[in-house]
């Protein structure tokens, strides 16, 4: 079997052996010379390098290396000249090429060569532009930058022309820029209205697209702030409203639509409440509840740490300075009201009323009822109050009235 | 020897068998556990047959971690028909493989054609088949188990007789079995086989002997010296089987071992604690065979099947579960935690069948029969046979339509807007999560080449995040309490991580906290399914990583399984169509020898089994009393609050309003108007967690009850006490409704301006990427202030960024600690304690927390109380010594909504009691307050936040009562701006163009004194949520 398996295999191996021999000793060295002298080409036309040498039968591969890789390119003896057709990928490419001559992993000749931009291709423009959005003012600019090409995407040489226009409004201005590092760009400086600016290029007969960058407002200055309300009472269940002035930025744009304006509210006490309001057209509008008790509120108006209002102050008048309570059912049903309010009307439903349930001067429970149709009742059960005196706290409306201690049966 | 009959009980099974599974399965199989993850497997196979690695799910898992061939059959078939041709075809393979594989081991265990057909017959209808096959979806565990039992009669006649044909049969059909499920082969050796071998042993003893009695354990030893060659031939065999046949699977479990943290299953609790359990993996799989158990283990303790008496005792031990402590004794913790002991039950099962044909045998025309109506009469006889045919029926009947009363799954989700969202506008780039789909995220998976970091095979999860949790899935992550909510919690807050960029949700109980973890909700799919949508998220990389095994195992892996069928039917096919077709006449096989004639059924196994069934009805009838009496809504008061809740929380209304006092003349619309008319994270996204009923004051006839609640949100646990007053009329207690709010709102209708954002994206219509000015501007923002502070032990981000653009901003905000070397000690996000979408000029504070993959240590005691607020904080040995933050902005167009007031605050006993008035158009779902805290030379020192229970619906006040911080031991340990970096440049820069002259006092101006335990000014921000916008 094994001996078998020798005879076919032995035949072969050394077919084999003999054709890399042969190979191997094909390529005696010989001497090389460059024939072709340009040293300078123009994207997009096919490049060949010739080189001459003495031997009939020697060859050798040209190593080169272009900006956009490497390669090895292979040639034949064609009775004494080998020729090296350079790639289309490399020779579409501008840059700096150099080669090497390479015969049995030896370098034999050097040299290089630059291939250069195609003027004669139609040109190419590409643009960049940002930011797209821009605040007013003098110190903010936007970027147009410009890389005109030939038609393989070969930057063009330095010092191209070209033209870079910006439309604001009324107001066209071209300005010729030199590309230099394969770009030219220009800082188009924002103005002081808002509004949106196109910006285009052209280079050499080629235009670009339209580019546009929006002007927005800066930052608002300082504002005024107001107030409207249907009424002064402190019913707890109307709404005041707050009002900024239109907050306009330095060059009198109206500040962006959205922008937050904090209005916080300090109380007779010192307590800060707050109401948020965003802007549109320049006016935010924020709501506040009024107070269910007499108090005075200072509101200013805040975007936070840009601008501010002046404080104003808004005053709430008490409802009621005093209300009506009675017991009844054995003094286990409390009942305070009616509440009146400022036209003598029932006040609207929903007002909170605080009971205090004291003994022996100990609070033993708060009960919070709200009142209905100006009514508002406490139910003591007996089974749950249990002693034989109790004295009461009545507060709503801002107002605290403490009733006679109240004496209570046991059953 | 005359020929054959063929067995028509067996034909009758099978027809009935087929018909009777194979047209519910069209049902009852696409909504089990686990079909959908044999079709997403069989899917992988159908399009990458030899490569094992799955980029779907977990970031990337091999599929070596389950053995293949159900999952490369069904791929197979697909190939012709689709994926769910391939599921239903192997499932009706499964289904007539499991009926005639009952019939041949019934036929070796009792010798008589018979019996092994009305076995076959009660197979079919048998719970626990039904129940693995119509619930669970376990195609693999069923396969394999009928191929074992296909397999027992071959083994049993190759020790029997030697003869080599039978060696090569049993050991070809025990390959099927191990490619087809690897936990059925090597438990059915210890639970299947060695039985088996010692019946043999007994057998060929027997014949030694005049009867089974004479054999002593002498003679059996003797046997089993005898037999020694050909049992060790065979353990060899089938133990080399065992290792290459899924020999690719062993060298992954070994290269990736199952460390993770043992997820819960039901079938580990203790079945009289947890009755649900109790009844899906005991009641349900043994059903009727429960009550003949007596006359199976007096069968299986005969002398000739001792072997297989232990055996099924030990399954019966073991399918207990957590019951007795005996299962996690006899297996150890590690197997305990890592099997599911239904399997034992399971196998029990199967096993008596043979003995269960035999006892329905006798009963209807055996000597059973004729014992009963000799003693006790006809009628008895057929009201027993009537009432046992009826039970055993209503048990299947029961079983099958289990999953259409009570669903096991979300409702079916048309996958195909999913699928076209996916492949639309190159969102496949990022990886997705499904919240809410059930098993069915297996479907979706199947479906889509797009990538989530959530999957359904559990073993194979990589993520730590997932590994040192006890959760399966993300996607139900709210039924794993604090470990599930917190794991998606992380997932959430920094998705950036795994390139995860969509969320899909199908339950709405996540949206809070996909809100306030910065997502925001992109479209309703015409599925219902909502689409969230996180920025600032890379796409993924074009190449992903992958563990590559080599490629021999790629090849058996490949390869073996369908081989292994292929040589099973090569060798195997003579013998079936002899059997099948009555075309040879064959030798009666050596286990007829040694059937039993069923002559005289013993009385006293009559008896016992009366008792047995009379102590069983009693056990039943006590549970069901007692079920009712703590379920008896309105016999005392705590009943009838308890109720109250627990019909709530199910929106049962109707039944609710019956607890109400009916005296009080409240209506139904009236009473679900007022229940229903607040909003709220209690409302609408809460799950009742536990309820403590305690009476406060109580007379005859009347008690006021306090209801300790305790709930799950997705953003926190929430405990909140209701009181309530109840009174007793006729005997009934009842409820007194609760007083309504009477506030009424100041304007009947009202108006509202806003301005509102639109982005294009690309405003070509084109596939290709979005051009470069196309791509908005990222605003600009400025981060105001930035703290290091030490807050209880952990360290901790905070600081205030304002939005300084015109265009609103979804802010993304990340911070590093290093220690002196600029070794990064710890990355993290901010979650909840930020505003993510800022209006232009708006300031928000943040915390950013150091979150460690939680219990990532062992000896970390894990938290047994549910609190998705908490986290384990990472434990940062060294002092840091710096910090960056990386915040980023993005143009956001939705979810500022500002119209919210802080209208009243009241400063009492270090709490801060105030009311919140919405005055917009929108009602305010979840209200958060952002609360920070200032030292008395107003520095920022630390910042906090609060949920409120209730939104604030449109016009109407909302109080709030949150208990403020003790900050004693608060620190600032460094406060700069130095490494702080706005849309990866640094702050301030462009800030200063923008905003030339910070006016600083002002924010000073914006604080609130208070006397605070360590600190001296607070300010109050709110962040809103809108659970539905309009």
């Amino acid at each position: 079997m094994i001996k078998k398996a020798i005879h076919i295999v032995l035949p072969f191996a050394l077919f084999f052996l003999f054709v890399f021999a042969v190979s191997k000793t094909n390529n005696p060295a010989a001497s090389f010379q460059l024939l072709t002298t340009e040293e300078n080409f123009v994207a997009g036309k096919p490049i060949t390098l010739a080189f001459s040498t003495p031997s009939k039968i020697a060859t050798a591969d040209l190593f080169i290396i272009h900006s956009y890789g490497k390669t090895l390119l292979k040639s034949k003896n064609n009775n004494g000249q080998l020729l090296f057709k350079i790639p289309a990928i490399y020779s579409q490419k501008t840059g700096f090429t150099s080669w090497y001559l390479l015969q049995n992993k030896k370098t034999i000749v050097t040299g290089s060569f630059k291939i250069t931009p195609n003027n004669n291709t139609p040109t190419l423009l590409e643009n960049y532009l940002g930011p797209t959005t821009l605040l007013t003012g003098l110190n903010h600019f936007t970027m147009m930058v410009a890389i005109p090409t030939d038609s393989y995407d070969n930057p063009k040489e330095d010092n191209t022309t070209v033209l870079i226009k910006d439309q604001f409004l009324n107001d066209i201005r071209i300005t010729a820029e030199k590309t230099k590092s394969f770009i030219a760009w220009k800082n188009i400086y924002s103005r002081t209205t808002v509004g949106k600016m196109l910006v285009s290029t052209e280079c050499e007969n080629t235009d670009s697209k339209e580019f546009e960058t929006d002007i927005r407002p800066s930052i608002g200055k300082d504002f005024s702030i107001s107030f409207s309300r249907n009424h002064k009472f402190a019913d707890g269940n109307q709404i005041t409203k707050l009002e900024t002035s239109i907050i306009r930025d330095q060059f009198g744009n109206l500040v962006g639509d959205g922008t937050l304006v904090t209005f916080q509210i300090t109380t007779k006490n010192n307590i800060l409440l707050k109401t948020f309001a965003a802007t549109i057209n320049g006016i935010a509008i924020a709501q506040l509840l009024h107070p269910d008790h007499e108090d005075t509120y200072r509101v200013k108006g805040y975007v936070t740490g840009i601008a501010e209002s002046k404080p104003i102050e808004i005053s709430y008048n008490a409802l009621i300075n005093t209300f009506p309570y009675q017991f009844s059912e054995k003094n286990r049903e409390i009942t305070v009201g009616p509440l009146k309010s400022f036209m003598k009307q029932i006040i609207p439903d929903g007002i909170k009323v605080e009971l205090k349930i004291f003994h022996h001067n100990n609070l033993i429970e708060t009960k919070i009822a709200e009142s209905s149709k100006g009514i508002t009742t406490f139910y003591l059960l007996p089974p749950f109050y249990k002693e034989k005196e109790y004295q009461f706290e009545i507060t709503t409306l801002g107002v605290t009235q403490k009733t006679e201690i109240k004496k209570y049966e046991n059953n | 020897m005359a020929k054959e009959k063929s067995n028509k009980y067996l034909i009758v099974a099978l027809l009935i068998g087929v018909i009777f599974h194979s047209s519910a399965i069209f049902f009852t199989l696409e909504s089990t556990y686990d079909a959908l993850i044999h079709m997403f497997f069989a899917q992988h196979y159908a399009t990458s047959w030899f490569e094992p690695w799955n980029y779907s799910w977990y970031t990337g898992f091999t599929v070596m971690g389950y053995p293949p061939l159900v999952h490369q059959s069904i791929g197979l078939l697909s190939l012709i028909g689709g994926l769910k041709f391939g599921l239903f075809t192997v499932a009706i393979i499964g289904i007539v493989l499991f009926i005639t594989g009952v019939y041949r081991y019934t036929l070796m265990i009792t010798g008589n054609r018979t019996v092994a057909g009305y076995a076959s017959i009660v197979a079919v209808f048998s719970s626990s088949f039904v129940e693995t096959l119509h619930i669970f979806g376990q195609l693999p565990s069923i396969i394999g188990v009928s191929i074992l039992m296909h397999c027992m009669p071959e083994i049993y006649l190759w020790i029997k007789t030697g003869r080599l044909k039978y060696f090569f049969r049993s050991i070809s059909l025990l390959a099927v079995t191990i490619t087809s499920h690897h936990v059925t082969p090597i438990f059915g050796m210890i639970f299947f086989i060695f039985p088996l071998i010692g019946m043999v042993i007994m057998d060929v003893s027997r014949e030694q002997v005049d009867s089974y009695k004479e054999i002593k354990f002498k003679l059996f030893l003797q046997t089993f010296f005898k037999l020694f060659k050909r049992i060790v031939a065979f353990g060899a065999a089938s133990l080399f089987l065992i290792i290459f046949c899924i020999f690719p699977y062993w060298v992954n479990s070994k290269a990736n071992p199952i460390t993770q943290v043992p997820i819960p299953h039901g079938s580990r609790d203790n079945f009289i604690e947890v009755t649900s359990s109790g009844l899906m993996f005991f009641v349900i799989p043994w059903g009727i065979l429960f009550f003949i158990l007596p006359y199976i283990l007096y069968r299986y303790y005969s002398k000739r099947y001792i072997c297989f008496g232990l055996s099924i005792s030990l399954l019966i031990v073991l399918g207990t579960g957590g019951t007795t402590p005996i299962p996690l004794k006899v297996l150890g913790e590690t197997a305990f935690n890592i099997l599911t002991l239904d399997r034992f039950t399971l196998w029990a099962s199967i096993m008596s069948l043979p003995m269960f044909g035999e006892f329905v045998y006798r009963l209807i025309e055996g000597d059973l029969k004729t014992d009963i109506q000799n003693r006790f009469g006809n009628v008895y006889h057929r009201i027993l046979g009537a009432l046992f045919a009826g039970s055993f029926l209503f048990m299947a009947g029961f079983t099958i339509t289990l999953g259409y009363f009570r669903p096991f799954q979300p409702e079916k989700i048309n996958t195909l807007p999913l699928v076209n969202f996916l492949n639309q506008d190159q969102h496949d780039q990022w990886r997705y999560l499904p919240l809410g789909f059930g098993d069915q995220m297996a479907t979706l998976s199947s479906q889509t080449k797009a990538k989530t970091v959530d999957g359904n095979y559990h073993s194979a999860r990589r993520l730590p995040e997932l590994t040192t949790r006890a959760i399966e899935r993300l996607e139900n992550s709210k039924f794993r309490g604090m470990e599930g909510i917190g794991s998606l919690q992380q997932f959430l807050t920094v998705p950036e991580k795994y390139n995860l960029k969509y969320v899909f949700s199908n339950d709405k109980f996540y949206d809070p906290i996909l809100y306030f973890c910065g997502w925001h909700r992109l479209s309703l799919l015409e599925n219902g399914i909502m689409v969230w949508e996180k920025l600032n998220i890379a796409p993924l990389p074009k190449v992903l990583p992958k563990d590559e095994v080599p490629l021999y195992l790629k090849l058996m892996w490949g390869i073996i399984p369908l081989l292994t069928v292929l040589i099973a039917f090569v060798i195997n096919i003579q013998s079936i169509f002899y059997k099948a077709l009555k075309i040879k006449d064959e030798a009666k096989p050596d286990f007829f020898k040694f059937a039993v004639a069923y002559k005289k059924f013993p009385f006293k196994i009559i008896t016992i089994l009366h008792l047995w069934v009379i102590l069983l009805l009693g056990v039943i009838g006590y549970s069901m009393y007692d079920f009712y009496l703590y379920n008896a809504t309105q016999i005392s008061p705590t009943n009838v609050v308890k109720s109250y809740y627990d019909a709530l929380d199910f929106k049962y209304y109707e039944k609710a309003h019956s607890f109400i006092d009916p005296n009080k003349k409240l209506s139904i619309s009236q009473f679900m108007l007022e229940t229903s008319v607040a909003d709220g994270i209690l409302n609408s996204y809460a799950k009742l967690d536990a309820i403590d009923i305690q009476v406060i004051k109580s007379t005859e006839n009347r008690a006021n009850i306090v209801a300790k609640t305790k709930w799950i949100t997705p953003l926190e646990i929430i405990n909140k006490d209701y009181y309530h007053e109840v009174l007793k009329r006729d005997g009934k207690w009842y409820i007194l409704p609760q007083k309504l709010p009477l506030d009424i709102p100041p304007d009947q209708f009202l108006l509202d301006n806003t301005t509102e954002y639109f982005k294009q994206g690309r405003r070509k219509i084109t596939t290709q990427q979005t051009y470069h000015e196309d791509v908005l501007k990222q605003p600009e923002l400025e981060i105001l202030s930035a703290k290091l502070i030490q807050y209880n032990n952990e360290y901790i981000i905070i600081g205030e960024l304002q939005n300084i653009d015109n265009f609103p901003a979804d802010v993304v905000l990340k911070s590093s600690l290093y220690n002196q070397h600029d070794k990064v000690l710890a990355t993290f996000n901010a979650k909840d304690v930020i505003k993510h979408k800022i209006m232009p000029k708006e300031t928000t504070s943040f915390r950013v927390n150091f979150e460690e993959i939680s219990w990532l240590k062992k000896d970390v005691a894990q938290p047994t109380t549910f609190n998705p607020k908490e986290f384990t904080p990472k434990d940062i040995s060294e002092t840091p010594a710096n910090f960056d933050i990386q915040s980023a902005a993005n143009v956001a167009i939705t979810d500022f909504y500002i119209q919210v007031a802080l209208s009243d605050l009241l400063i009492e006993n270090n709490h801060l009691k105030g009311t919140l008035f919405n005055y917009g158009i929108q009602e305010v779902t979840v209200p958060e307050l952002i609360i920070s805290y200032y030292t008395d030379t107003k520095e920022l020192l630390y910042v906090d936040n609060y949920f409120l229970r209730e939104g604030v619906r449109v016009q109407r006040k909302q109080y709030f009562d949150y208990k403020l911080l003790d900050l004693s031991n608060c620190h600032i340990l460094l406060s700069s701006l130095d490494n702080c970096y706005v849309n990866g440049l640094p702050n301030g820069d462009l800030a200063r163009t923008i905003v030339p002259n910070r006016n600083k006092q002002v924010e000073k101006e914006l604080l609130q004194k208070v006397n605070g335990k360590g600190f001296s000014y607070i300010k109050i921000e709110m962040n809103n949520y809108i659970g539905n916008p309009k």
